[in-house]
Parts: structure tokens; C-alpha cells; sequence
């Protein structure tokens, strides 16, 4: 009696938001959460709406998953007992307030990266956020997300981008959080709890950030090299160049473009923002850094982020993604580790399917790796398991024995039960379990994967 | 509640203070104790509350923490608000001891000094057991305990005071020989400035070689240094303690013999005694008779390194290859704001290597008689000095304030460190002696000697030899 | 005033654990910290307690809660909003000699320092090894880093590097309960929220920071800067909005208006600025060498092209020191040709600088009163500080009047209360200007989850209507005097 339960919900929503205001998925508009169907995607066209929304599933207790853009939102909705609520946010993207000289701008949380930025460039500004991941992501997705790109060693986390945001609490309540100046120590920052919660506070409907003026260059020096020991030593030496650079990160295996020999097994990709004559300087550091590890290369007419975003593109279409957090001078330790676990994994998929990659990406400066394992072609549906659990959380332990940790990014709903072991203290746990409370009483949102 | 016209009248000074704290890191006792009460705010707001009739100033909190202030001023220099925090504590001493008579070591120290005969005696047996070795006798000897402690302090102080193997090969002029020809130069640049020198109290009594080291290198840079007979204590010692009618009474004393002697200017070599002296202005400002001239006589007291330094160049006088930490004395630093002069007046000796001690703004402890006073606090304070000292390596100290000689030259001593102290201006003497600058030379580059000596010259000295004396500002 | 008692027996536990000496408890000993940097309240504390470890400050939280004791850590006392203050009966845990640099970590650019390290202390430590640590409030030769984490502290230079809460990279924290955490940390992945963003700025409500690992950055190659002078306030108010418009980045802009000139020259620490002009722009570039020259060649275009009338510029350490003077001595000298100083703080977006000031300015008119303005002005921080004699009964209700126009006039300009001085209690009952009831209420269950029982650092923050709940009219009476 599935479809009944879907009508009343979805006629309740039609009543908040009007028919426009309402999704039921289907064969035509596909939605899924990790495989499974939503009862209603609601669609709500300001942020009263939300808020209505959100009360009604508050008071009734339905599950709701906060959503951006993306129609296969990865959230831990599987257990969720009742219908299944998309919120999604595409429908607030008006850009609220924006005043080049205040290098700063307040939009709905639905509004693209590509399109703000967009919009901001033709003032000769941009916004340091990088997720990995289409230009289609929105603002509030990139916010929500826990995920900070290559940029934040240069232009700093994504939570620094932020002056203010709107939240609707998982209880309804609209709460304007700080605000459009740069510098605001007034109360609690609660900005900074609600940009990387994945949705479990509430749904973020505005937020004002802080641009950056467009630097005169911004380019990137890449060198292939034969080797991810040499891939290392070349990321060593750029990371001890004297100058700040906007982004440093090691590819393993390199993302596949033109610009890189079949060959090379890694590639270190230097990225460098500034005045023309700063900028020179720094990149003919940074080919000096290169210079002794492989062919130095700077690709004609290769924008500073295109490498980055290319790289991006197979963190955000993973089947897992994992954090792992180390101090640098500890990273390469456990570089080992995950090698060889993804040369395991790696096998035994494609004796069966022969169509999954693995990839590492490394972060020059704050010991940050990622990796993780591309979705192959069946993948969509079911989570597989042939990344054994057993296996990933071995090398869990073995990392954490190292001192490093480890966050899931991406990942099968079969391994949440491993993720689950790499859990902070319990105090941390303790306190974030009643925070989640205060915003959202009744339990109702579900926070994005894992 | 009575409280005393001394802090009531300057409520305005008081009320300079901000309470921005940027004095507390620059606090020796605060960065050691973390009690704010020991900081020089914390202070202030007690003065502060005194002043507004909430402390009584015979208060346990009172006494203790103005008591426990070294004076060293380091507040002075970083304190936005330009409070007189000196001038201030003097007056905070003196509200605290009509509140409640000082402790009895105190007492007694401050009556030592005060008198001259007492003084002489006092200071003479010490030099006499001194010159006899007898402190360092006893300091090897004296069981560990709390008591014997400060009694090694004591000791330890009083054997620092001796002259350095600085001059070894070269006879040391006694101690209270007073030998001032006083004869005139016209090339050096202190052209023919009559100065009189402060001969001061523990310095006269146990560094009279130091007054002779500063006459000599003063005659040799030109000036005529003049006798200045009826002088006495510099009364900082008291002014410090709080007894600002011992301190005003000495203060008349040496402005009325320093005017008398008719010098240009009033030369100090030592720094503690130079800082209460460039506020004789203060201290007697409510003076109707003399107010007027404690200030004309403030604005003419000069620090020997200033006197070396406030022209051109100061004659150079043969190398010294020795390697030297210098470290400034707080009342030198803080409190008359001279930071640099004492080290171009080291420059002027060839193949002189100077480091400076980390940490080297700092107060060592002595600060007058605190190491007594507070035996354990002043120990610690010491201790980290001596430490600093050691951790530059140099095998050789340098510092213009006969107090801190003793108290950092005490500390290297208990510490067993090889590491011997002297007066900045010992060196240039000693650059001077070993250059022949003393040789009764005269005329179109010649300095005059104050106390020729022909058997000085060392024979380890090229030039001592062939007589060549360097130009100023030449080597 | 007289401190409240504490009973004999808490006295007696606190000093089995921090030693006798670690304890003060005398009522006359306990006046000095009666007031942090702003002294227009008073209020001592019960006691104050000198822990050297994390333990020591957990087993004295412990003890206080067992006993229902409120507490307030205290590093230098330099801030400016009151939020040091011991209301409420409540004991002062001072930092003071939990003052270690704990760890240079070069390698992985990161140092780890005891709450009461002095901010400019960790710079002088990483100096050696060509880093220092960026937020540069202006008391940085005596504020603490663990102040610094509480107010979440700025300073000149963050226009460029950005404030503390950008440096904090983790915490170990003694809960209000005297549980010890620890939050974040370079390379740490598996904190569900960002706790250290949250505890940065909480003012001492969420615990006691014990621990701080901060990012240290390295310095840069070199700095140049220029001082350009102005006859009209609003005129050099413009300038830094060209300067930023034209896509500058500078590593400070800060502007001293004229009022503060003439009472700079007119002191000790006379700098050399023009008495007769209205506004002088202190504007720094920092960064590549090669670059400096021409960076600086824009921003002096910029300021001529906003009637400009004169322009210093400054190479070497000794001339932009002394470009920077008039600036860093002006609120020493305001303590000097006036008793007392209300020091304000807000911030505003930038380009409602001009229009912002000269309201502020037509507010202090109105009142007859002298206003001063110092501020950091590329990020809109204004600090309007406000000349008076508290002594005077009268003046000081005008103070009171205009300076909460003026806060309204910011709020109204699309600013906020405080740009990086705190809420403390000062601001407290300004904190309904710019957020929602709904908001203050998260914010006080927040404060909750961390503090249920409401001792720590009681009183600030939020308005006496949020707080009722809890232990609202002892905790609200704070004397002003």
C-alpha cells in the first residue's frame, strides 16, 4: 500500500507548496537515495516554504534528506522507517544582495557554483570554493558538504568563505546566522557548526560568502612521473618553495588527459595565483622544485583549476571516497598502507568486472590523502562489496595505529558499519549527537552519506 | 581611613593608566607568579584603590605586592599610556612604610648607607674581608640550608665585586685614591665640558676602580673631570624603599655640592644611581627652595656611555679579542631609556666581539637590595639571568650598574659558571691602557691622561709599543 | 566591594591541587581582578586559581561543579568587552602560568601552546624558523592565545590572513563538568562537526581551552607600505574602497582619523602626521618581492584619486615603522588627554564606510561629545571611540545614549555589533539588534549542550532574557560604575 502513504504525503506538500512545489519520482523523474525511491521530492520556492516543510515533517515524523542539485543524493536513508522526503533547494537560487566593492554576496542556497560564479567574474572576482564535482553543485550543497577541494591550503577552508547563512532548523525555525561583514564575533559562530554538518542541523536556503579578486594569472605547472616515490619527492620539494601557492596535489594515477605520458604512474600539479610579477617568481620556484623529478610541463591555455576539477570529477562519481588525516610529515607512511589495499580491492573487482579504478589523491601541505575507487558501470542500484569490508577496516586500524584518521566521504551502504568504527571520541560524539538535538528535535533529517 | 597625600595627589597619574595590560609580559614578577596582583596594573589598581579609600594601605595585599616589585620599570617602555610607574612606586613605598614600618634587614640595609661614617666602615670591612678572600673561603664551606642561603647570597655578592682578571698584568690603582688632575683636552669631542662624577655609595666603597676606569676614559675622550668633594649617596636606595625624606635630604645634598663644584654636567656610571638622579626633578617637585634646581640638575646627570657617545665618534683605543655579553641594566634600559649608547661605546674597541643576552630586557633580580629582601623570588628571577648568560658562551659579562655586577656575578659564581663580570667602561679602560691612550700623550690627536701611568702599557700590544695611538673613529 | 565568601572547605581542595600558592582568596588581593581591559565594570571574583596543567584545571572544574561553582578563565585581562569579568560569585581561573610554547612543529607548520602563551611570544618562537603565527591583535604583546580563542580576536593584518578562527586548528578542552576533549587537529578527519569553529569565539561559555594547536605561516619575503594623508575622513574612507575595488589585496588598511592625529601629536608619542589634516590611511603590502612596487604604485593612484594630498611611502623596517607609529600609539595617547575612553567596536560592510562615519560623527555633535575613530578599515571594522570623564555624572548618560546610536546606526548600515571585541557583557543586550529571538534561543541551548549547568563564564553572551531561564537575576547583576 506504498503508493497510498506517497499520495497523502505528496498531497500534503501540494498543499504547502503548491502542485509546482512537488515531485513524485518516477520513470520519467528519476530520484533516487542510495538506490532507494523517494516518496516526494519537495520543492519548496523560498524559505518559508522550507520552513513549512520542515514543520510538517517534524510534527509527523517523516525522514527528510536535504538535497542540492544532484537527483542520486548518497544518504543514510536505508533504515529510515515511513516515507522518504527530498528537500531540495534548486528552486531558491536568486542571487539576494551584491555589492562588488564589499567583495561579497549573499544567494539563495539553490543558485550553482558555475552560475555564481559566473556572475561574479564579470566584476573580476571569485569564490574560493572547490568541491570536487560539477559546476551544477550548489552553493548550499558545497557548504553542507564536509569536502573542501585543493584550494584550501591557499584560499582556506570553505567555512572561511562564509560571512552568513540561513538555516531551517529540522524543526522548522529560520535561523539567520551571522552575517555580511567579514569580520563578526557577535554570539556563538554557529555558522561554523552548520557548513560541513551534510544536512543533519537543517537545510541551509541563503548564504552570504566572501569573493576574492580574480588574480592577474592563475595558472598550473604540472611534471608527470614514473613513479609515486617520485611523485612524492617532487611534492616535497614544492611544498618547501618559499611562496604560498594556491593549490599543491599529487595524482595517483594521473587523471587521464592529453597532457600526461601513458607512462607516468603519478602527477604533481602546482597551482599559482597572483600579480604577473609575484607570479613569475613563484612558478620559477616552483620549476626549480619540479625540475630534478620529471618533465616540467605548463600547458597552454590550461586554466588554473581545469587539472583540479578533472581530478575532482572522479571523487565526486566514486562508489568510495575516503579522507585520511595526517600530519605531513606522516602522510607518506600511510600512503603504504592504502597502496596496497586498493591494489587488493583493485584485483579482486576486476576479476569479476574488470572495471573499477582506484585512485589516490594527496594534498601538499596539510598531509590531507584522499582516495578511492571510480563507479563502474553497474554500480548504479545496489551497493557491490567487492571492496571487502574486512579488508577496509583492516587498513582503518592500521592507519589509525599510524595516527591518522579517517573519514568517509562517499561510501556503499553495506560499509557504513565500517565507516562507523573510524567515529571520533565519545565525548565529541556525545556532545555532536546533543547538538543535533537542539536543531533537530525529532530526529528527522538525514544527513548525507555516510 | 587615612590615606596618604603621597598617592592621593597624583590620582591624575594613576588615572593615566588604561588597564590595557601591555605591561604584564614585561613584569618579571608577573610572568614568574601569574598573580596580576604582581604586575605593574595590578599594582597601579591597588594604588588606585587606595586612592579611592577601598584598601587600606597597611593591608597585607598592599604591603606584599608593592613590596614585591623589583623597580626595575620595564612597564615603563611599553606602556602606551607613558604611566610614571616609578615615580608612582616610590610613592606607593612610601604610603606602604608609614602604614607599617619596613622589615628590619631593610631597615638596617638603608641605615648602612645612609650615613657616611656608618657607610665607610661598612663598606671598608666588606673590602677589607673581600681583598682577603674570606667570602669565597666561606662560600665553599657553608652547609646547604635555608638559612645559609642568603647568607651565601650575601657572600657571593660581596666576592663578585672584585675586580676581573681584566687588567691582570696591570696594577690596580686603589680603591678610595682619589686621582683626578682634572686637565683639560681641547681635541676630544667632550672639549673641555667639565664633568663631575657621581662616585655613589657601594660603588665609591667597593668599585672605586670602576669611578678611576670611567675618569680615565672620560679625560681621554676630552672632557675635565672635576672633583666634586661634599657628595654623597644618590638616595635611590631609599626613594626606592619609600623613604622619600632620606631620599630628598641626599638629593639636596648632591645638588647643592655638584652646583657648588660648578661642573657642566654629572656623570654616572652607575645606572641605578643615574635613573634616581634624572628624577631629582620629581622627587623634590613640590619644593619651593628647590625644585628649580633639582630640575636644572636632573637635566645635566649623564650616563658615562652617553657622555661617550653624544658626539662624534669615540677615540678608539688597541683590540681586545675578547668575546663579551652585554646586558643591559633595567635602570639604564627602562628607566633612562638608554639602549644603545653603552654598545657604540663598546665599538670603539677593535676585534671586541659583543653578544647580546637572550632575554637580556629583563631584570636580573638585584634591584638593589631584593635579592635580599626576597631572597627566593630575586633567586629565581636570578637564576634565569644566569642561565641566559651561560647560554651565550661568552666567557665574559659586561653590564653598567654595580648592583646587577654583583647579583649576576653571585648567581655565575653559586652556578660554578666560568664566566667573569665587569663595567662596560673597565673594557674601554682596559683598550685605552693597552693602546697607550694613557701614556702622557698630547696634542693634534693626543687624549689626556687623568692618571698617566708609563708602566701600563702592555707589552703584548703592537702599538702600545711603537706608541701609534689609533684616531677616533679609525683602527 | 566586597568579593563573595567561599566556603573554607573548596578553598582547602582547590589548594591540594594547585598548590597553596596557586590560590588567592583574600578579598583585598582579589581587587585586581575586579575589571579586565574595560573598566567600566567592576566585580571581583570569589577566588582565583593558578593551574599549571590540563589536569589541574580539570580537577579544579570538577571540584567548582561539584560544588555549583561558576568559573571564569581569565588569560591577560586585556579584552575590551568585559568578558573576563567574575560575575555571579564565580571563581577566575587564570592562565597565567600555563604559559608554554609546547611545541615549534615546523615540519608540519603547526605549533601547539598552552592557553596563556602571549600571542607575540609564539611569533618571537616560530621567528627563527621563518614562520609566525598571522592574528595580530593590536594588545598581541600581551594577550593570550587562549583570550584570543575565546573572543575569536582580530587585528590589523587579518584583512589580508584572516582572524583566529582561521588559525585554530585544535583544542583540548576541559568541559564545563570537567570532562577533558579534545576537538580537531591537523589531520584529523573524524569529527562529525566542526567543534573548534564553534568553540572559537564562545568566550569562555563552552569550557576552558587548555591546549590550542594553531597553523603558524611563514613570513613573507617582504613588506612595504604607505601612509597617505587626507582632509576629509570620508575621502580616505573611499580610497580603501577603490583600493579593494580595484582588486588590491592589501595586508592592512587602516585609518587614524584626525582627531586622533591631534591628540597623537599633541603627546609623547608625536609621529609626525599632519595636525591639520582629517585622516591618514596606513595602507601594507606584504608577499613576492618583485610585486610590492608596483602594488603600492596602485593603491598611492587610488588615494590620489580621492583627493589624496599627500603620500609617504615606506621600503625598509625603520620607515614603515614609523609610518605604522601614529597608528599603533593612538590609543595610548587618547588615555592621555582623557580620563576615560569608550572604546567601540562594529563592523560594516566597507562600502558603507563613508556614509557610516560621518553619522557617527553627526551622533557625537549631537551629544557634544568627542569622538575619535582608529580603525581597520578595509574590513569595515570600525572602532569610534568615544571621549569622556566618568566623574561627570551628566556626559556619561550622553556616552551611554550616543554610543548606542551608534551601534544602531552600524546595524542599520547592514554591520553588526562587534567585529572583534566580543560580546562579553558589554554587549549583551545588543545582541536583539541583529538577531532573532529564535536564534538566541539556539544559541543558549548550544551553550547548554556544553554547559547544562550554567557555570561557565556566566552572564555573557547572550541577553539577560535568554539566560532567565537559568540563573538569571544573580548573574545579571553586574555593577557598572
Amino acid at each position: 500500500m506504498r503508493w497510498l502513504v506517497s499520495d497523502s504525503v505528496a498531497g500534503v506538500f501540494e498543499e504547502l507548496l503548491s502542485a509546482d512545489g512537488v515531485l513524485v519520482p518516477s520513470a520519467d523523474e528519476p530520484w533516487t537515495v542510495r538506490g532507494r525511491t523517494p516518496d516526494v521530492v519537495a520543492l519548496p520556492a523560498d524559505e518559508e516554504q522550507v520552513a513549512a516543510s520542515l514543520r510538517i515533517a517534524h510534527e509527523r515524523g517523516w525522514p527528510v534528506v536535504p538535497a542540492g542539485a544532484g537527483r542520486r543524493v548518497e544518504a543514510r536513508a536505508a533504515s529510515r522507517e515511513g516515507p522518504l522526503v527530498v528537500l531540495s533547494v534548486t528552486r531558491l537560487r536568486e542571487v539576494v544582495h551584491y555589492e562588488p566593492a564589499d567583495l561579497s554576496l549573499r544567494a539563495g542556497a539553490g543558485l550553482s557554483l558555475g552560475e555564481l560564479g559566473e556572475s561574479v567574474r564579470t566584476e573580476g572576482q571569485w569564490l574560493g570554493l572547490d568541491p570536487p564535482g560539477s559546476p551544477g553543485r550548489t552553493l548550499g550543497g558545497a557548504l553542507a558538504g564536509c569536502e573542501h577541494g585543493p584550494l584550501h591550503a591557499g584560499v582556506g577552508r570553505p567555512r572561511d568563505q562564509v560571512l552568513g547563512l540561513v538555516l531551517v532548523s529540522g524543526d522548522g525555525r529560520v535561523l539567520r546566522l551571522g552575517g555580511d561583514v567579514v569580520k563578526n564575533v557577535a554570539g556563538f559562530d554557529l555558522v561554523k557548526l552548520v557548513v560541513g554538518s551534510r544536512g543533519s542541523l537543517g537545510v541551509i536556503t541563503e548564504a552570504s560568502v566572501r569573493l576574492h579578486p580574480l588574480p592577474e594569472v592563475d595558472t598550473t605547472v604540472i611534471v608527470p612521473c614514473s613513479s609515486v616515490a617520485g611523485g612524492l619527492a617532487a611534492l616535497r620539494a614544492a611544498a618547501a618553495v618559499p611562496h604560498p601557492l594556491a593549490a599543491l596535489e599529487l595524482f595517483t594515477p594521473p587523471p587521464s588527459t592529453a597532457l600526461v605520458p601513458a607512462a607516468a604512474r603519478a602527477l604533481v600539479a602546482a597551482r599559482v595565483m597572483g600579480t604577473r610579477r609575484s607570479a613569475m617568481r613563484v612558478l620559477d620556484s616552483v620549476r626549480k622544485a619540479f625540475s630534478s623529478h620529471g618533465e616540467v610541463i605548463e600547458p597552454e591555455g590550461l586554466m588554473g583549476g581545469d587539472l583540479f576539477r578533472l581530478a575532482g570529477g572522479r571523487e565526486e562519481n566514486a562508489l568510495i571516497g575516503i579522507r585520511v588525516g595526517a600530519l605531513p610529515s606522516h602522510a607518506e607512511a600511510a600512503l603504504g598502507p592504502i597502496l596496497g589495499y586498493l591494489g587488493e580491492a583493485e584485483a579482486a573487482s576486476e576479476s569479476r568486472e574488470g572495471s573499477s579504478r582506484s585512485w589516490v589523491h594527496i594534498h601538499g601541505t596539510t598531509g590531507t590523502l584522499r582516495f578511492g575507487m571510480e563507479r563502474g558501470e553497474s554500480d548504479e542500484g545496489e551497493p557491490r562489496d567487492e571492496l571487502e569490508r574486512e579488508t577496509l577496516s583492516e587498513l582503518g586500524r592500521a592507519l589509525r595505529r599510524e595516527g591518522a584518521s579517517l573519514r568517509a566521504v562517499r561510501i556503499p551502504a553495506s560499509f557504513e558499519g565500517v565507516a562507523a568504527e573510524w567515529g571520533a571520541s565519545s565525548g565529541v560524539q556525545r556532545i555532536a549527537r546533543q547538538i543535533e538535538r537542539v536543531f533537530d528535535p525529532a530526529g528527522i533529517l538525514v544527513e548525507a552519506s555516510p | 581611613m587615612r590615606f596618604d597625600e603621597a598617592l592621593q595627589s597624583q590620582e591624575e597619574a594613576i588615572l593615566n593608566c588604561v588597564h590595557c595590560g601591555f605591561c604584564l609580559p614585561a613584569c618579571p614578577t608577573y610572568v614568574r607568579l601569574g598573580d596580576e596582583a604582581d604586575s605593574p596594573r595590578g599594582r597601579l589598581h591597588l594604588m588606585r584603590a587606595v586612592v579611592e579609600g577601598r584598601l587600606d594601605p597597611g593591608s597585607d595585599a598592599f604591603q606584599d605586592h608593592i613590596g614585591r616589585c623589583l623597580g626595575c620599570r620595564a612597564c615603563e617602555p611599553v606602556c602606551p599610556s607613558g604611566v610614571q610607574y616609578g615615580m608612582l612606586l616610590e610613592r606607593a613605598r612610601q604610603v606602604a612604610t608609614s602604614a607599617r614600618p619596613p622589615a628590619r634587614l631593610t631597615r638596617l640595609l638603608l641605615a648602612l648607607v645612609r650615613r657616611d661614617g656608618v657607610r665607610r666602615l661598612w663598606l671598608g670591612s666588606s673590602r677589607l674581608l673581600r681583598d682577603l678572600g674570606i667570602p669565597e673561603g666561606l662560600l665553599a664551606r657553608l652547609p646547604e640550608g635555608p638559612i645559609s642561603s642568603r647568607m651565601k647570597t650575601a657572600l657571593a655578592m660581596l666576592a663578585s665585586s672584585a675586580p676581573s682578571t681584566l687588567s691582570i698584568g696591570a696594577p690596580n690603582g686603589a680603591e678610595e685614591v682619589a686621582s683626578r688632575s682634572g686637565s683639560p683636552n681641547g681635541s676630544g669631542f667632550g672639549a673641555g665640558v667639565s664633568v663631575g662624577l657621581l662616585e655613589g655609595c657601594v660603588q665609591k666603597g667597593l668599585f672605586g676602580r670602576v669611578n678611576r676606569a670611567t675618569e680615565r676614559v672620560l679625560g681621554a675622550n676630552g672632557y675635565r673631570v672635576v672633583s666634586v668633594r661634599s657628595q654623597g649617596c644618590c638616595g635611590a636606595l631609599h626613594a626606592h624603599a619609600g623613604d622619600l625624606t632620606a631620599a630628598r635630604e641626599m638629593a639636596r645634598r648632591n645638588i647643592a655640592a655638584f652646583e657648588e663644584a660648578g661642573v657642566d654636567l654629572v656623570a654616572v656610571n652607575a645606572a641605578g644611581c643615574g635613573a634616581a638622579m634624572v628624577d631629582y626633578g620629581h622627587l623634590l617637585s613640590g619644593d619651593a627652595e628647590w625644585g628649580g634646581r633639582a630640575r636644572s640638575f636632573a637635566g645635566r646627570v649623564r650616563d658615562v656611555s652617553q657622555l661617550l657617545t653624544g658626539g662624534d665618534e669615540v677615540l678608539r683605543g688597541a683590540p681586545l679579542p675578547l668575546r663579551v655579553a652585554y646586558d643591559p641594566p633595567c635602570h639604564l634600559l627602562h628607566a633612562q631609556k638608554i639602549r644603545h649608547e653603552p654598545l657604540r661605546m663598546l665599538e670603539a674597541i677593535p676585534e671586541l666581539e659583543v653578544v647580546a643576552v637572550p632575554n637580556g630586557d629583563e631584570c636580573c633580580g638585584g634591584a638593589g637590595i631584593y635579592g635580599l629582601t626576597h631572597p627566593e623570588l630575586g633567586g629565581r628571577i636570578g637564576s634565569d639571568k644566569v642561565e641566559a648568560v651561560v647560554a651565550t658562551g661568552a666567557p665574559w659579562l659586561a653590564t653598567g650598574n654595580p648592583g646587577c655586577i654583583m647579583q649576576i656575578g653571585a648567581g655565575l659564581r653559586i652556578a660554578e659558571a666560568k664566566v667573569e663580570v665587569c663595567h662596560p667602561v673597565e673594557l674601554l679602560d682596559e683598550s685605552y691602557r693597552r693602546g697607550g691612550v694613557y701614556e702622557g700623550r698630547r696634542g693634534a690627536e693626543g687624549a689626556a691622561s687623568v692618571d698617566p701611568d708609563p708602566g701600563r702599557g702592555s707589552p703584548l700590544d703592537e702599538r702600545a709599543e711603537t706608541g701609534a695611538v689609533p684616531r677616533p673613529g679609525g683602527a | 566591594m566586597t568579593a563573595p565568601v567561599i566556603p573554607a572547605a573548596l578553598i582547602s581542595s582547590l589548594s591540594r591541587i594547585v598548590g597553596d600558592d596557586g590560590v588567592i582568596r583574600d578579598p583585598e588581593r582579589l581587587l585586581v581582578y575586579e575589571s579586565d581591559g574595560l573598566t567600566q565594570y567592576r566585580h571581583a571574583p570569589a577566588a582565583v586559581v593558578l593551574p599549571r596543567t590540563t589536569e589541574e584545571v580539570a580537577a579544579v572544574v570538577k571540584e567548582l561543579a561539584a560544588g555549583g561553582r561558576a568559573f571564569v578563565a581569565r588569560g591577560a585581562g586585556t579584552g575590551l568587552s568585559g568578558g573576563a569579568l567574575a560575575v555571579a560569585g564565580a571563581v577566575v581561573i587564570a592562565t597565567t602560568r600555563m604559559n608554554r610554547v609546547l611545541e615549534v612543529d615546523v615540519e608540519n607548520r603547526r605549533a601547539r601552546v598552552q592557553p596563556g602563551t602571549v600571542n607575540s611570544h609564539l611569533t618571537r618562537e616560530s621567528l627563527p624558523h621563518g614562520f609566525f603565527y598571522a592574528p595580530d591583535p593590536s594588545s598581541q604583546s600581551a594577550c593570550t592565545i587562549g583570550g584570543n580563542v575565546a573572543e575569536n580576536s582580530g587585528g590589523p593584518h587579518c584583512l589580508k590572513y584572516g582572524v583566529t578562527s582561521r588559525y585554530v586548528t585544535g583544542l583540548t578542552v576541559v568541559l564545563p563538568d570537567g570532562e577533558v576533549v579534545s576537538f580537531g587537529g591537523t589531520g584529523v578527519e573524524e569529527d562529525p562537526y566542526d567543534l573548534v569553529g564553534l568553540f572559537v569565539g564562545s568566550e569562555g561559555c563552552f569550557g576552558i581551552a587548555t591546549e590550542v594547536e594553531v597553523t603558524l605561516t611563514p613570513v613573507p619575503e617582504a613588506a612595504a607600505a604607505l601612509l597617505a594623508i587626507f582632509d576629509r575622513l570620508e575621502d580616505a574612507a573611499r580610497a580603501v574602497t577603490r583600493i579593494i575595488a580595484r582588486g588590491l589585496l592589501p595586508a592592512a588598511l587602516e585609518i587614524v582619523d584626525g582627531e586622533t592625529i591631534r591628540a597623537v601629536e599633541s603627546s609623547v608619542f608625536a609621529a609626525g602626521y599632519p595636525t591639520d589634516a582629517e585622516a591618514a590611511l596606513v595602507v601594507e603590502f606584504d608577499g613576492v618581492e618583485d610585486s610590492l612596487a608596483e602594488e603600492l604604485a596602485a593603491a598611492e593612484a587610488c588615494c590620489r584619486d580621492e583627493g589624496a594630498r599627500e603620500v609617504r611611502k615606506a621600503a625598509s623596517d625603520e620607515e614603515r615603522e614609523a609610518l605604522w607609529r601614529g597608528r599603533k600609539k593612538a590609543f595610548g595617547a587618547m588615555g592621555r588627554i582623557a580620563p576615560d575612553l569608550l572604546v567601540q567596536d562594529a563592523t560594516v560592510p566597507r562600502t558603507r564606510l563613508p556614509a557610516v562615519l560621518e553619522r557617527i560623527m553627526e551622533i557625537g555633535r549631537r551629544y557634544d561629545l568627542k569622538v575619535a575613530n582608529v580603525f581597520h578599515a578595509g574590513d569595515g571594522n570600525l572602532h569610534p571611540n568615544i571621549l569622556f570623564d566618568r566623574r561627570n555624572r551628566e556626559e556619561l548618560a550622553r556616552v551611554e545614549q550616543a554610543s548606542k546610536e551608534m551601534m544602531q546606526a552600524c546595524v542599520d548600515a547592514g554591520g553588526t555589533i562587534t567585529g572583534e571585541h566580543g560580546v562579553g557583557v558589554d554587549k549583551k543586550e545588543y545582541m536583539g539588534l541583529i538577531y532573532s529571538r529564535s536564534v538566541l534561543e539556539t544559541m543558549e541551548e548550544v551553550r547548554r549542550v556544553f554547559d547544562p549547568a550554567g557555570l561557565s563564564n556566566p552572564g555573557k553572551v547572550l541577553p539577560g532574557s535568554i539566560r532567565s531561564a537559568i540563573r538569571g537575576a544573580e548573574e545579571d547583576a553586574v555593577a557598572r560604575v
